[in-house]
């Protein structure tokens, strides 16, 4: 089984790799081999981590 | 007409299970809202009745084990009971509800069911016209051609016409009006090619060379349709006609013509197809690209049960652990 992800992050499934690719070919737009993450999926780094790094920086 | 399954009595061999089973698996006397219901078909509780299921419904009350005429009583049943199937299964496989009372394959995610085929783009549509078929070669004379395709004023209604070669000379339909050559099929290879063309003017439609079986015909990818209605696709404007050919969720061979939206996805008409086998695309200009998939809704919530059986065709009984909406 053979997977690309459309825009909104649903999968379809093909049953060849050259079914696949073909169809990625032909679909740019539609289809990629890697699922988008939504803005507010992504993990955001926490403030105060960054802070205290650089505290540990000064006393190095 | 009763369904037959395996008897739970015999089916299950620990005996408490099988009381419990046996005791419990069966609602009696309920009552059909709608225009009956036949043996083995899905029912779906609605205020206090039940009417017959639905694609994708949520509210699952069992199955009939016999028929349930209009706004008449009788038993419905769960637990491991027979279910009419609207699409291949496997052992294993979880079901969900689908039109008229069948069940079939639960999907999760599309499948692919013709890979970014390019149009078979027949070079002219005979357009109220004749349509003749010629070899260049006089040894072919046993060879039948089928052509597929729709007479004119009757856009979506599929006709096929099968002719026999008569080498070099031309053999004429006998529809005189095709409207639209969506598929061409040889029952053998020729030793020369074969040309199809308009009666009146004599104008290629398609040349086939010699060899080939086929032409604007594309096989399916995968076949389980999952008993919904399938999705087209193209990768660029256009809005020829395509013909897919499968089975229905009776069990029964259907095709299905509609024509496309540009690079719009959007559902094939609006019948079920239990399988699909392949697509007429001869119709579509070669420089455009289409795809099919199955339907995108997905089951995830309307998991119903487990196929405790496998069937390669729909329409015939298989048995099934089945739960209604509410354990």
């Amino acid at each position: 089984m053979f997977i690309l992800y459309k825009k909104d992050g649903s999968e379809v499934n093909f049953t060849t790799e050259e079914g696949m690719l073909k169809t990625l070919e032909a679909f740019p737009d539609k289809y990629s081999f890697e699922k988008l993450k939504k803005e507010d999926e992504i993990p955001k780094i926490d403030e105060s981590l960054i802070s205290e790094n650089e505290e540990l920086k000064k006393r190095k | 007409m009763a369904v037959k399954s395996k008897n739970p009595k015999t089916a299950i061999k620990n005996p408490d299970l099988r009381q419990y089973v046996f005791g419990q698996f069966h609602v009696p006397q309920m009552t059909d809202s709608g225009a009956g219901i036949a043996a083995g078909r899905i029912c779906e509780y609605t205020s206090g009745s039940i009417k017959l299921g639905t694609e994708q419904n949520v509210l699952v009350e069992g199955i009939t084990r016999t028929a349930i005429g209009a706004a008449a009583k009788g038993d419905v049943e769960f637990g491991f009971v027979p279910c009419m199937a609207g699409s291949p299964l496997a052992v294993g496989d979880r079901i969900a509800p689908r039109a008229s009372g069948y069940v079939g394959k639960a999907q999760v995610a599309q499948d692919s069911l013709l890979d970014a085929e390019a149009g078979a783009s027949f070079a002219v549509q005979p357009s109220n016209d004749g349509v003749e078929i010629v070899s260049s070669s006089a040894a072919d004379v046993t060879q039948t051609v089928t052509l597929y395709g729709t007479l004119n004023g009757a856009a979506t209604v599929l006709v096929t016409e099968t002719l026999t070669l008569t080498g070099v000379t031309q053999v004429v339909s006998a529809h005189l009006d095709w409207g639209v050559i969506m598929g061409i099929r040889l029952s053998a290879a020729t030793v020369g090619n074969v040309t199809v063309r308009e009666a009146s003017g004599n104008v290629t439609i398609k040349a086939i060379t010699a060899g080939d079986l086929t032409a604007g015909i594309s096989p399916a990818a995968t076949s389980n349709a999952y008993g919904l209605i399938p999705r087209h696709d193209q990768s660029d404007a256009g809005t020829a006609a395509v013909c897919v050919v499968g089975t229905g969720l009776d069990g029964a061979v259907i095709n299905i013509i509609d024509t496309m939206n540009g690079t719009t996805e959007e559902d094939h008409g609006t019948t079920p197809f239990a399988t699909v086998t392949e697509f007429y695309t001869g119709a579509v200009d070669s420089g455009v690209n289409i795809n099919f998939l199955t339907n995108e809704a997905s089951d995830a919530s309307s998991y119903c049960g487990v196929a405790l059986q496998a069937t390669s065709v729909s329409g015939v009984p298989v048995d099934c652990w089945l739960k209604p909406y509410w354990m």
